[in-house]
């Protein structure tokens, strides 16, 4: 029992910070109908700019980054909307331009950094990093512990934005419905341009969260890949809710799965889990892909 | 206030006006009757800038409409209060009603119009924190009538107040409506099946008929007019 | 004659360049380029079905470890190792492909990407990493050993022509129309019979099997060692995304294209400043995907087809239309549907006859909520071979939902549908559609890549017509159409588009005819003449639904009336008497009309 239970804390650890991870690419799906392959791409370039706060001089924690990790992206998700995105939503036939705009966009940031920073693996590891406490038998690490709060907080802060400001609101209304929306008055092109930045800047914020024991290279992004795409999947398509709780799920699913299987192997049950999933229950768990947020 | 002269436009490809003339002078109620497919959602959709325009022009307030987005439009004060409710399923009433007062100029009013509101819908108050999905179709309608009302409009467009709903949640959502233009001064078009009841609560009607404007009277001339009955069902009552 | 030219110019071309080029690198250049090219037209088979895969380095790493793993084993010819390698491939495609066939939108390229992620880890962990392919110097041809790296080229040349083939095979079969149809407008393709998933699995199979064995060339001309991280690695689905997108996604001599400009742009490229610059080539792709998707979505080829097709039709000085010029010759002419088409064919599946006392088609029952909202709600009516019924109702009333019902493009929650007095509840679309059933579509449905012709040879394809092109020609001119019949569907009217829609709706010889809304949109004068059109159509056999707004025309022409309301049934009769019925002038009308008309 012991023994499964120090499976099943760090996954809820770890799952929090998918949860985060995939619910901003479940926001950007929600609201503008666009799969974002470049997602696990911004997480990447978040980890450099943690590690580049931390190392370059600065000394900044990572944990204490955040709120700079965050503006810094969402501007920088309303930036590419602004130049790219925008151009490639809406009408049926522009699928197949939003998957190789976002694919090619990944690329390049990979290779821009891959240019500047090379291959070499980068560590953040703060004074802390190796601590931890036992609580009642079961060793939590002390990071993975903040990596969960902080998960946790940042999406309470985001939930306050959907749900209480008039921006958070028309942001779900058009999620919902956006020709209602437009009667509204709401700006569809300014909401999916927020909702971008919001969702670009809610992984990045998981992936700061993750520097502190994940190691960084240009091509990290492609290791989380599955577990995004799985946790949004998993929780319907285009629900952040979902997502969140389809993070949580895979978080506690890699961990467990160590009890049977080397932890090389853990993503091949999320990706078992992911085709189940869509061969039997494809709008996710909780069914309605509809609801939105 | 509303002036469209010589418009033509197509739903989906398919012509669904055919060179309209049409107007709303302030403060005027105005029905607009026929069978389904004569091109009355369409006409609203124009107005509202969700339907692109063929040829033509729609001007409110003197100004060409032509170049405005449909955001720009809710904030001259257009408010299109869409066929099939369209409200948010999954947000609250109290949600919904917030969203209707998205407009600039009526957030600082959304105290005083919910107020007002709740007065036209008493139905309503009863229900702010439940999800909107949850209302039955007459509740629905008057959540989606009431969320038009907050974003205090120059111009309201009501499309099908009464589609789909049963007989008696038709009428109340009629007597919310009735109860709000005796209140309220604005500018109000009425799309309506049921052309007892909108011509009723207006003062002047125009009838389409496959996208062209059949016939135009005052509400008291149309109500004797077995030309109107035709129109829908082709034949004599 | 036209479709053997890009042949005789890539086989020209590449064997010149290997015959003139002799340094070791810019032949490495030329069979990248090979190999990368027929890799690119193996992931185009799918993409021609609108499906875009993310997934197809899993068969790569299969095609890859496959021959490698035999070869090693127990010294199997790399070209037996090919062809398990492809058979294993394609019975993967099969499993990946299944769970995401049925849904539409982005589920497959979601379901694709995480494989070959899942299967690399897999190799590595329970596997090697990386394997050494042995070397078999005493059999050039029987090892794939050349020691003269030009044969390499023959070798891949080959197998990209045989590749290019079956594409064009492909192209010109019903394989190719039923893909185009899918790509096009899956749920029209699903109302013509069109069999979306077998179509669908057949292309990512054939797909998957190129992919593998495409695999084995790359792996023993170029790397020579079989690495998971590469041969399972996103790159080789990278570069596959962008010789095919860059060249034309779904066309076949695209990724030639794609490949004939990105790969030597990528290799010299990294062959300067790959030292100081590391990730040169990934940036040409990315570069190349990105500029594509924001510039030409449909890449280099649709653009200059486009391109020279507006040179072509622009009037030239005199007035008259240019295009004898050079351009002109190189716009495609209209196309003609392949002459493989004109062949006979038998009926796949005879069509069952209808027992002579049964109705052509019985409804019972039948109900459907979406959600909590309740559309229609224990509707029942029947009608029997060569009447024609009309169904009325408001607005919501649930008319196109039960059409929609009746055609499996819904499932009722409840009730039972008897066509020809079987019961086709558990059928789908296509099945329904072979059995006689046909309907057009309250907006119009149209493919609208294709011709107004290839419109209606679908819908012959999909009912196993024996000689699609010439019974849809048939069919083109009773409506009218014969002159626009290989023009550009969007240069119809609204009225031609609606008598294409009956064309296609007519070429199966359906026993019942569905027509929601067929008047909407049209002009007095075309209203008056759409019904006369059905009937030179019809048989004295066929039966004839009717929904239609318009009730002054449709009263004119059906025998009997449904009035529908609130999902209800409300009255069912004659014409005369449904419209007068004070139930339905209610449903219309409101009910305080009908007392305020009883007052006067």
């Amino acid at each position: 029992m012991v023994e499964f239970l120090q499976f099943l804390v760090p996954g809820i650890l770890i799952g929090g910070v998918y949860a985060l991870l995939a619910s901003g690419l479940g926001l950007i799906f929600g609201v503008m109908r666009v799969v974002n392959f470049a997602q696990a791409d911004f997480m990447m370039l978040a980890m450099y700019l943690s590690w580049a706060l931390f190392a370059g001089g600065v000394g900044l924690d990572p944990f204490l980054a955040v709120p700079a990790v965050f503006f810094v992206f969402l501007l920088l998700g309303m930036a590419v909307h602004w130049l790219f995105i925008r151009f490639v939503i809406g009408r049926r036939e522009n699928h197949d331009a939003q998957v190789i705009l976002t694919i090619g966009l990944g690329l390049i940031f990979q290779n821009l950094i891959l240019i500047k920073y090379s291959s070499e693996p980068r560590v953040v590891a703060p004074s802390y990093a190796n601590s931890g406490d036992f609580i009642a038998d079961i060793f939590v690490s002390r990071v993975r512990l903040y990596a969960f709060l902080l998960s946790v907080l940042v999406a309470a802060l985001v939930f306050l934005f959907l749900n209480r400001s008039a921006t958070g609101r028309a942001i779900r209304a058009a999620s919902e419905n956006w020709e209602a929306a437009t009667y509204m008055g709401v700006d569809i092109d300014r909401t999916n341009r927020i909702a971008f930045g919001v969702g670009v800047a809610l992984t990045a914020v998981g992936g700061s969260a993750l520097v502190t024991f994940q190691s960084i290279t240009p091509f990290v992004g492609l290791r989380f890949v599955v577990v995004m795409f799985a946790a949004v999947v998993l929780g319907g398509l285009g629900s952040v809710r979902g997502a969140f709780v389809g993070g949580v799920l895979i978080g506690i699913i890699q961990s467990v799965s160590q009890v049977w299987t080397s932890a090389a192997v853990k993503n091949v049950w999320v990706f078992a889990l992911f085709l189940l999933i869509l061969y039997v229950r494809p709008n996710g768990l909780f069914g309605k892909a509809q609801r939105a947020i | 206030m509303l002036e469209i002269s010589d418009l033509c436009a197509s739903y989906d490809g398919v012509p669904a006006l055919r060179s309209v003339d049409f107007q709303v002078g302030a403060r005027e109620r105005v029905a607009i009757l026929g069978p389904n497919g004569a091109g009355k959602t369409t006409l609203l959709k124009t107005i509202s800038g969700t339907v692109g325009v063929d040829t033509g022009v729609i001007r409110f307030e003197g100004q060409d409409l032509h170049s405005q987005p449909p955001h720009k439009r809710v904030e001259a004060g257009i408010v299109h209060v869409p066929q099939g409710r369209m409200i948010f399923a999954s947000m609250t009433v109290a949600d919904n009603l917030r969203l209707g007062s998205h407009r600039s100029g009526a957030q600082h009013r959304h105290d005083e119009r919910l107020d007002l509101v709740l007065e036209i819908f008493p139905a309503l108050a009863g229900m702010l924190n439940r999800d909107g999905g949850a209302l039955s179709g007459g509740q629905q309608q008057m959540l989606a009538v009431a969320r038009g009302v907050m974003a205090c409009p120059r111009l309201l467009m009501l499309d099908e107040p009464s589609m789909g709903l049963a007989p008696r949640a038709a009428d109340s959502v009629f007597e919310g409506i009735a109860r709000l233009l005796e209140s309220e001064t604005t500018a109000t078009i009425v799309v309506e099946q049921r052309a007892h009841e909108a011509l009723e609560i207006c003062d002047r009607a125009c009838v389409l008929e496959s996208g062209e404007v059949v016939l135009e009277a005052s509400n008291r001339a149309l109500l004797s007019d077995e030309r109107l009955a035709a129109a829908y069902l082709g034949s004599e009552i | 004659m036209r479709r053997l030219v890009p042949f005789i110019v890539l086989v020209v071309a590449v064997a010149s360049l290997n015959g003139w080029l002799d340094q070791r690198f810019h032949v490495r250049v030329l069979t990248l380029a090979v190999v990368w090219a027929l890799a690119g037209v193996a992931w185009n088979l799918m993409a021609k079905a609108g499906q875009i895969s993310l997934g197809h380095s899993a068969f790569v790493g299969i095609g890859a470890y496959g021959f490698t793993i035999l070869l090693r084993g127990g010294g199997t010819s790399p070209w037996i190792g090919m062809a398990i390698g492809m058979g294993v491939a394609a019975v993967v495609a099969l499993v990946i492909g299944l769970p995401t066939f049925r849904l539409r939108g982005f589920y497959f390229t979601l379901a694709t990407i995480s494989f070959p992620l899942i299967m690399e880890l897999l190799v590595s962990h329970y596997g090697d990493p990386e394997l050494t392919v042995p070397y078999h110097p005493e059999s050039e041809w029987r090892f794939m050993e050349f020691s003269d790296p030009h044969t390499y080229v023959w070798v891949g040349l080959g197998m990209l022509v045989v590749a290019l083939v079956i594409s064009e095979l492909i192209d010109v079969t019903s394989f190719g129309y039923a893909l185009r149809a899918i790509r096009d407008n899956e749920v029209l393709a699903r109302a013509v019979g069109i069999r979306t998933v077998a179509w669908k699995s057949a292309a990512f199979m054939i797909s998957a099997a190129l992919s593998a064995a495409m695999a084995v060339l790359w792996v023993k001309a170029v790397l020579r060692v079989t690495v998971a991280e590469e041969v399972f690695g996103i790159t080789v689905v990278i570069v596959m995304l962008s010789v095919a997108f860059v060249g034309g996604v779904g066309q076949t001599w695209g990724p030639v294209v794609g490949a004939a400009f990105l790969i030597p742009l990528a290799m010299f490229l990294d062959d300067s400043i790959g030292e100081s610059v590391p990730g040169a080539q990934e940036l040409v792709y990315a570069a190349a995907l990105v500029l594509v998707a924001l510039l030409i979505p449909r890449g280099i080829l649709p653009a200059i087809e486009r391109g020279c097709r507006w040179v072509a039709t622009r009037p030239g000085r005199s007035g008259e239309p240019g295009g004898r010029g050079f351009l002109g010759r190189l716009a495609v002419p209209p196309q003609q549907p392949s002459p493989f088409l004109r062949m006979s064919r038998r009926r796949v599946r005879p069509r069952l006859p209808r027992p002579s006392d049964a109705p052509v088609l019985e409804v019972e029952g039948i109900a459907k909520s979406f959600g909590a909202n309740r559309v229609l709600s224990d509707v029942a009516f029947r009608i029997d071979a060569g009447r024609r019924v009309g169904i009325i109702g408001p607005n919501g009333a649930g008319k196109t939902t039960l059409f929609n019902i009746i055609t499996a493009h819904l499932r009722a929650d409840a009730g039972r549908i008897l066509f020809k007095g079987m019961k086709v509840d558990r059928m789908r679309a296509p099945r329904r559609y072979e059995l006689g059933m046909s309907r057009t579509f309250q907006v119009p449905q149209g493919f609208h890549l294709m011709s107004p012709l290839d419109n209606v040879v679908v819908a012959a394809i999909g009912a196993s017509i024996p000689h699609p092109v010439a019974a849809s020609m048939a069919m083109l001119e009773r409506v009218g159409l014969a002159d626009s019949a290989l023009g550009e569907l969007s240069a119809l009217t609204t009225a031609e588009i609606k008598s294409l829609e009956l064309a296609r709706a007519m070429v199966s010889e359906p026993e019942l005819l569905l027509l929601d809304e067929p008047l909407a949109g049209l002009n007095e004068a075309e209203r008056a003449r759409f019904f006369t059109t059905v009937d030179e159509l019809v048989t004295p056999q066929t039966a004839i639904v009717v929904i239609e707004h318009s009730v002054r025309s449709l009263i004119q022409y059906v025998e009997s009336v449904v009035a529908l309301d609130e999902g209800r049934v409300v009255v069912q009769g004659p014409p005369a008497d449904v419209v007068s019925d004070p139930r339905v002038i209610k449903a219309y009308l409101g009910s305080r009309w009908m007392e305020h008309a009883r007052d006067q």
